[in-house]
């Protein structure tokens, strides 16, 4: 069975990358997409000292909820059989750790997350993973 | 019907991206599949001053095609149909003139090819290439 993962952040380019991997799946049965988004973590002390750990774990899971909503959208309306996974920690990393561990085939992701700065070919996200990982990185703009 | 673009050079990287292509063929089934090798352009000053010649050298076609040959051989092997075309330019510039002439929707590429640093994550041709197209590129370690 074909695992692919698709970190996404809620950008135009991460809504490409999910438009892309359905094309690479091409309909075939047992492919599995692992949709992942990544938060950075919030430092409670940034905020308030009146944060508790429950909130942030909320707001975690909230940003990670609205960062997928749109490519879970076009992969329900896809034959694609997906799992959602919402993570905190540096992006980069974290996607490449979640590769590692789940054993996937490759990786599709947009070129231009919403952190980045646009000029930039390349985000340092992918510019990252693409380093810390030995399976096919597909980049999408 | 997905349209992917292979630039080959002989190296394992490029032969790495070549099984890649050849996996993604078989699981398709609709897909066409373009080889490239870029030959050297005879000389810089060639290359600045003179008009763009028409066809590629005699030389450089069989040097190219010298070069492809493990590419080929995969691809064969395989029982996958490509088409193997030679152009003699700058790699990067003529791998992105070359995928937009032909309106390919995928490059895979080697991210290390022959003759450039061991331990850049990505090449410098690939990350040229990145920056010249707009069409999905995957990264093969």
């Amino acid at each position: 069975m074909q695992q692919l993962l698709l970190p996404v952040d809620g950008s135009p380019s991460a809504l490409r990358a999910t438009k892309f991997l359905i094309r690479l799946i091409g309909g075939q049965p047992g492919a599995q997409v692992l949709l992942l988004n990544v938060q950075p973590a919030i430092m409670v002390k940034e905020i308030s000292v009146n944060v508790t750990i429950e909130m942030t774990n909320q707001m975690h899971e909230q940003a990670g909820r609205d960062a997928i909503s749109g490519a879970r959208e076009v992969l329900d309306a896809s034959a694609a059989s997906c799992t959602e996974h919402l993570l905190v920690g540096d992006p980069a990393e974290t996607i490449a750790r979640f590769a590692k561990e789940e054993g996937v085939d490759g990786i599709v992701m947009g070129t231009r997350g919403l952190g980045s700065i646009k000029s930039l070919v390349l985000g340092s996200v992918a510019t990252k993973v693409i380093h810390l990982v030995d399976v096919p990185v597909t980049l999408v703009k | 019907m997905l349209r992917m673009l292979v630039p080959v050079d002989g190296s394992a990287n490029s032969d790495r991206a070549v099984k890649y292509v050849i996996d993604l063929a078989k699981r398709l089934k609709s897909t066409e599949v373009l080889a490239l090798n870029v030959q050297p352009a005879v000389s810089y000053v060639e290359l600045m001053l003179g008009p763009k010649p028409s066809a590629v050298a005699p030389e450089s076609e069989r040097a190219g095609r010298d070069a492809a040959r493990s590419a080929c051989a995969l691809l064969e092997d395989a029982g996958v149909a490509y088409t193997l075309q030679v152009e003699q330019g700058q790699p990067a510039e003529t791998i992105g003139a070359f995928a937009k002439l032909r309106n390919c929707e995928l490059i895979v590429m080697g991210t290390r090819g022959m003759g450039l640093i061991k331990t850049l994550a990505v090449g410098s041709v690939a990350t040229k290439v990145i920056h010249l197209v707009d069409v999905p590129v995957t990264l093969v370690k």
